[in-house]
């Protein structure tokens, strides 16, 4: 964000005219921690100045109704020309913007690819349709020139492929910047007289791309820089002290998430070796058990965006209350899944006395309680899971 | 009689530049102020993923 900053500064000191573009996905993963992480990036965001953000599928995750607040408190100017709330058939969010820049007027509309699946935090609440982008672009470009538009700009979160098609079959378009892929293109691109730009890569790279354009609005010239941040850009040191506040503050949130969950069991002289450790003499077990659900256990809460949920976590993840269990943070970030150390405790415990078969079947009933697993019954249960 | 060969033709070398330069003049001048050409910067991002920073 530091050397986004910069890059962004950068440019306005170049003294000519600029717009300001997002191509989707602004928001993060679908967690509680992310969102608040995605809240402060909005604020941020309403500071760049940006000019349009099209719509990706991540900016959904939150729900419509977090979108909407983003939107209305950080005037963040999303638009979407193709994705439609399906309870009531309308489109989200603006089918277009126009933006004078330069003395050119651009038409800029964005759309998603029906193939990518929006998951909200609340998916079973929302769900939407996603048109057929050449279909709803056909219909869409005439509008907006007679709206007084005389340069097109599509977001297209799309990926490559995907948009390099569309454009094939939806002339018109001056300018298309492609979301939802992770290829940067350092030179100017040019497809069927349609300049393709992408920065992509979680913020990795932003990309600037000097136009010229005819007075018919007609793109004439084009000269492309990407910015890589990871080095060559230096930090803005405000930013850089304003984003390690906020990052101090989501981790004293974290923590104090955590709540009764805390790490407070077992002891500081054992340690979880994890599953890699156990394969080593027990390769067919493991094997077995890859098969099982508890082997995917944190990717089930990760779909329902409940990965950082403690009261979740204590159940999906391998010694989450134990000293030296899983944690969101390496080294603890390898126990996730219900791994062996799970049922049988610390690795560094390892007994071949019976004990620990005996402590791995009385741990069943820990997560598989009346709440839970209702119908738990340990011989069909472990009939699942036999190793 | 060779340098002043050379000088000549320095000198009608150094006109025919002038003169060119000053026919390119009007044209260079019209582009600046025809705001059809002055250039636009899109900056472009996509895919930030709630980052603040990449990782690694």
């Amino acid at each position: 964000m530091a050397r986004r900053a910069t890059f962004i500064d950068e440019t306005w000191n170049l003294g000519q005219p600029v717009l300001m573009l997002d191509a989707g996905d602004l928001f993060g993963v679908r967690s509680r921690m992310e969102r608040e992480q995605t809240r402060f990036l909005c604020e941020l965001t309403r500071e760049f100045g940006y000019d349009a953000i099209g719509l990706g599928e991540y900016d959904l995750n939150y729900g419509l109704a977090f979108l909407r607040e983003m939107i209305q408190t950080y005037e963040l100017p999303f638009t979407s020309a193709n994705v439609r709330d399906a309870a009531g058939g309308k489109l989200i969010l603006p089918e277009y913007l126009l933006v004078e820049r330069g003395g050119a007027m651009f038409g800029i509309c964005s759309v998603m690819d029906p193939a990518q699946s929006i998951m909200t935090m609340s998916a079973q609440e929302e769900s939407f349709l996603i048109d057929d982008p050449a279909t709803v672009l056909r219909d869409l470009l005439p509008r907006m020139r007679a709206a007084g538009a005389k340069t097109i700009v599509l977001l297209a979160h799309l990926g490559d492929t995907v948009s390099e098609e569309l454009l094939k079959q939806v002339p018109g378009i001056d300018v298309c910047v492609v979301g939802h892929t992770q290829q940067p293109y350092r030179t100017e691109r040019v497809v069927d007289q349609t300049a393709f730009l992408a920065s992509s890569f979680e913020g990795r790279y932003v990309g600037r791309a000097e136009c010229f354009f005819g007075t018919a609005g007609r793109l004439e010239a084009i000269d492309v820089t990407i910015g890589d941040l990871g080095k060559e850009v230096a930090d803005d040191p405000v930013m850089v002290e304003r984003v390690e506040a906020v990052k101090q503050k989501l981790e004293l949130a974290r923590l104090a998430a955590r709540g009764p969950y805390q790490p407070v069991q077992g002891s500081a002289d054992e340690k979880f070796l994890t599953e890699r450790e156990c394969r080593k003499c027990h390769q067919a077990v493991w094997e077995q058990l890859r098969t099982t659900p508890h082997s995917a256990a944190l990717g089930t809460l990760a779909r329902k965006g409940q990965s950082d949920s403690p009261e979740c976590l204590v159940c999906h993840t391998t010694g989450y209350v134990h000293i030296g269990g899983y944690d969101d943070r390496p080294p603890g970030n390898t126990l996730g899944n219900v791994q062996c150390e799970a049922c049988h405790g610390y690795g560094t415990e390892h007994s071949r006395d019976g004990k620990w078969a005996a402590r791995a079947r009385s741990s069943c009933v820990t997560c598989h309680d009346q709440q839970n697993s209702p119908n738990f019954d340990y011989e069909t249960y472990w009939a699942k899971i036999k190793h | 009689m060779t340098t002043n060969s050379r000088a000549d033709l320095r000198a009608v070398t150094t006109a025919l530049v002038t003169l060119l330069l000053l026919s390119s003049v009007p044209v260079a001048l019209s582009q600046q102020t025809d705001p059809s050409w002055q250039p636009v910067n899109i900056v472009y991002l996509g895919d930030v993923h709630g980052k603040f920073e990449p990782c690694g």
